[in-house]
């Protein structure tokens, strides 16, 4: 699974840091998602597609 | 609060407390490590409420629920070997047969244990929100599997460990008090 979180994130200038802290989890966590070795629940997926403005199937690739 | 402050306050806990404890075993007074330790739980508890970064998240979960899994699987194994190691090298020796059985015990606890909180959580996540008097009824069962368990393992580890089947050595002779599995020690009664 891919996935454009490291895209949109630079497009609405968020760190990592400041993304971590709207949706509630970890830096440590996006790090993982944005290298593609994670894979997000369903509400967390929703809630970083609310935080960047899009929807989960652009965010995701399967 | 921030998480790393909230980890130094964590480290100096565990030091205090790993002093208290040591303190406590040296004077043998067990109830200051009791109090040391009730202590130290209730000011993390308090100090972890001031946090304000996420201490843990859903990979932190993922991850240690794979990471119990190993210790429970580690630990299993382990002990089992060390358990059959200890009675085929020291069959005659009553303190190795009492750690070997402990660590049998122990096993069988921890599973019974895992096994018992695992059905718990999964019937808590099943059944959601319904009234108490459905809750009651549905934990009902659970809560006697484990009055049940308890006294199990209560009553087995007073009579396990009370000493009731033991050589006994008194006036300078190994007496038989109840019936011991062991053979008489060899080591001389002093």
């Amino acid at each position: 699974m891919t996935n454009k979180i490291k895209e949109l994130r630079a497009r609405y200038g968020f760190t990592q840091e400041e993304l971590a802290k709207k949706v509630g989890v970890r830096r440590e966590t996006i790090l993982f998602l944005e290298a593609g070795k994670y894979n997000p629940s369903l509400k967390l997926a929703h809630d970083i597609a609310i935080a960047l403005e899009t929807t989960v199937d652009e965010l995701f690739q399967f | 609060m921030t998480l790393k402050k909230f980890t130094s306050y964590r480290m100096l806990a565990v030091i205090l407390l790993s002093a208290a404890v040591s303190a406590a075993i040296v004077q043998q007074n067990y109830l200051l490590a009791l109090v040391a330790m009730a202590v130290a739980m209730i000011a993390l508890y308090l100090l972890r409420q001031r946090v304000t970064d996420v201490i843990a998240d859903e990979r932190d979960y993922a991850i240690a629920g794979q990471a119990s899994r190993y210790t429970i699987t580690v630990f299993s194994l382990a002990s089992v070997a060390v358990m059959f190691v200890i009675l085929s090298a020291q069959s005659d020796n009553q303190t190795a047969e009492t750690i070997a059985y402990l660590l049998a015990y122990l096993v069988c606890a921890l599973m019974l244990l895992n096994s018992f909180i695992f059905r718990f959580l999964s019937l808590r996540a099943k059944i959601g929100r319904i009234s108490l008097k459905e809750k009651i009824k549905a934990y009902l069962p659970y809560f006697l599997i484990a009055l049940i368990l308890s006294a199990i393992i209560i009553i087995g580890g007073l009579r396990f460990f009370s000493g009731e089947d033991a050589w006994i050595c008194a006036d300078g002779a190994w007496v038989r008090h109840g019936q011991p599995s062991a053979p008489q020690p060899s080591a001389p009664c002093q």
